[in-house]
């Protein structure tokens, strides 16, 4: 999520060894793939099958089979894209003075989060029991806390950071600022709507200078 | 969201029946229904033997839905964690859904009393760490079933919002109703998470106050020099 994410360890390779060669192949996987999505969304992963994904498809399961090793790969799949698109497009910029800029990543990744509701909906539901997803999930978490750490100690290097302020620790809430309260927000619905902008702007102020002498 | 600090402003102080109305009577309402803030008083009433199996039973439920989550834990885990057979389990509680809404409504009753009686926004973080902490096993099954039992989600949401309403409290000063009212959830959601998480086993174990001093010094001062 900042400038200094580490590369991800999980890759994907196709279920028997084969991408789609064709363009036809490219548009049945993605066909599975959205269909896979729906599925997902509507029943979640764990009762969902294969056979249910095929049907929404308009193929059989032997065609899913094809691509896709079972039902976790189709999702890792789908987890793999989102984590790259995420990682290419919300990347928290530093400014001259070696600042995060918050507002841009955080605004876009309000976005892509409600464009892919169905899939955090399901990551969160595999968090318990632990599972790969739930791996993969620390995973990324360490990755946007390594940031954050690395961000806010080159800011106290240059002077730019409270010099008081408990590095790790903050870089910890900070990934914490992007998970449980998105989560709420755009999965569960539980907050009122249309207030993405004052989310963003609180999430700011916390990695920016805070809210004790904000007047509104 | 109307006029959530309705309560407070005309209380300086209230005492702890006061809870209820801290929030919008609208919302509050229907509220009580699930969250039932008033103390416990729905234990067995016929003796101390009985009482004490009974805590038992809720402790014991804490230490296994820790442990394996809702779906993990079986009845039969539970009681043989308070050493007693599932007859025993039975004769207090319908079953394991029971034991766990009882489980989270003592969290919920916990935590609110915790949050009103702090004097600080820090000491309100401490204390919904360290309640958060005790009731982690509560906090788990809840995660785990949150999504597909919409009863228990209202349920969470209400105390969520009740949560928030009373960490809005002690950011009144610097921001307006409903920012206070936002960043409460957003601390509110940070510490669930940062408890769960870190049951599980995912981030480093650390001290209540120094998560709260850090997590109240970003609020206030950020990250950065002013």
């Amino acid at each position: 999520m900042t400038e200094a994410e580490s590369d991800s360890d999980y890759s994907w390779t196709p279920g028997d060894g084969r991408a789609p060669s064709s363009r036809r192949g490219h548009r049945t996987r993605e066909r599975i793939l959205e269909a896979a999505v729906a599925v997902f969304e509507e029943r979640g992963l764990v009762e969902v099958t294969v056979q249910e994904i095929g049907q929404r498809a308009g193929v059989s399961s032997g065609t899913v089979y094809k691509y896709f090793r079972d039902k976790a790969d189709i999702f890792r799949f789908l987890l793999m894209e989102l984590r790259r698109t995420i990682a290419e497009e919300t990347t928290i910029a530093l400014d001259d003075d070696g600042k995060l800029i918050v507002w841009p990543a955080m605004s876009r990744f309000l976005e892509l989060y409600r464009a892919n509701v169905a899939l955090y909906r399901v990551w969160w539901e595999s968090l318990d029991p632990p599972t790969e997803f739930s791996d993969m999930w620390v995973e990324v978490h360490e990755g946007y806390r390594k940031g954050f750490a690395a961000a806010l100690r080159r800011g106290k290097r240059t002077g730019v950071t409270r010099p008081d302020l408990d590095v790790e620790l903050a870089a910890e809430l900070a990934v914490l600022l992007f998970e449980r309260p998105i989560y709420s927000r755009i999965v569960l619905r539980w907050d009122p709507d249309g207030e993405d902008d004052q989310v963003t702007d609180v999430t700011a102020a916390l990695l920016g200078t805070g809210l004790g002498s904000v007047t509104r | 969201m109307t006029t959530p600090l309705r309560g407070c402003v005309n209380g300086a102080n209230p005492a702890p029946t006061y809870i209820a109305t801290l929030c919008a009577p609208d919302t509050c309402s229907a509220r009580r229904d699930d969250v039932h803030i008033s103390p416990t008083t729905s234990d067995t009433p016929s003796g101390d033997g009985t009482r004490s199996t009974r805590q038992a039973l809720l402790a014991a439920g804490l230490v296994t839905f820790a442990r394996a989550g809702y779906d993990g834990a079986r009845v039969a885990d539970i009681s043989a964690e308070a050493g007693m057979t599932t007859g025993a389990l039975y004769g207090h509680f319908d079953g394991k859904e029971a034991l766990f809404t009882e489980l989270f409504r003592l969290y919920g009753d916990e935590i609110t009393r915790a949050l009103h009686d702090a004097h600080s926004l820090e000491g309100q973080l401490v204390q919904v760490i360290e309640v958060s902490r005790k009731y982690r096993g509560a906090l788990r099954a809840s995660a785990g079933i949150l999504q597909r039992r919409p009863d228990h989600a209202a349920v969470r949401r209400g105390l969520r919002e009740t949560c928030a309403g009373l960490l809005a409290w002690h950011l009144r000063e610097p921001l307006t109703q409903r920012d206070a009212r936002l960043v409460g959830r957003t601390l509110i959601d940070i510490l669930d998470q940062y408890t769960l998480v870190e049951s599980m086993g995912w981030i480093k174990h650390r001290d209540p106050t120094d998560v709260a001093s850090a997590l109240h010094s970003m609020v206030m001062e950020g990250v950065y020099v002013q």
